[in-house]
């Protein structure tokens, strides 16, 4: 996405623009603390960051299929470690299912009731959906 | 100690080893992979970014808004 690159760029040119972007998305975060689950607010508030993260995977999907075709044969670097975080995150996957289906909730709490407990005061909410927006941004940038 | 308590224990451990894994890797100095390296290895097929990108937005959906 031609977009997306230019902004890369830009960035990484000036990196006050970066700041800048930092603060835009964590004013974004404090208004999304002021809405409510089941509202249209909330909804509308989620919407336009996964609208974006839509239209910029597909971008980047493009570009990236239009670079792999320039540079046949190339894969993802092995690396020391990966099957440690592998095995982690295995292992926190497996907690949570294992959460998910033993009742009662209460006695075994989801990463959604942690997440629930942490968003119940308004700047945990704001964290936690800078935190959102910022990992989404980093894995469209992928 | 209650059910919830060791609920709770183990998702601090959890917390606890993501910490120190990327307190080793950063002080590893490139040696030791960080969480990034996962990321790049599942992200190098379409598949799996598309995957991850899908993941997160119910995440986000289902965090805030559902």
């Amino acid at each position: 996405m031609r977009a997306l690159n230019r902004l890369r760029l830009l960035v990484d040119r000036q990196p006050g623009l970066a700041l800048l972007l930092g603060v835009a998305a964590l004013a974004y975060a404090g208004l999304a603390s002021f809405t409510h689950p089941f509202t249209i607010g909330a909804d509308v508030v989620v919407g336009v960051p996964l609208a974006v993260a839509v239209a910029a995977t597909v971008g980047r999907s493009r570009s990236l299929r239009r670079r792999a075709a320039d540079q046949p044969g190339r894969t993802a670097r092995r690396s020391p470690g990966s099957l440690a975080w592998a095995a982690l995150a295995a292992v926190a996957i497996g907690w949570e299912w294992f959460c998910f289906t033993t009742e009662p909730r209460d006695a075994h709490p989801t990463l959604s009731s942690l997440m629930d407990m942490a968003d119940a005061t308004r700047w945990g909410k704001v964290l936690l959906f800078a935190a959102w927006m910022a990992l989404g941004c980093y894995l469209v940038l992928q | 100690m209650s059910e919830r308590q060791w609920t709770l224990a183990v998702w601090a451990l959890v917390g606890v080893l993501v910490v120190a894994g990327v307190a080793v890797t950063a002080l590893s100095r490139g040696r030791f992979a960080g969480p990034a390296s996962l990321v790049h290895r599942i992200t190098a097929a379409r598949g799996g970014r598309v995957v991850l990108v899908v993941a997160w937005m119910w995440l986000g959906w289902h965090a805030f808004a559902r």
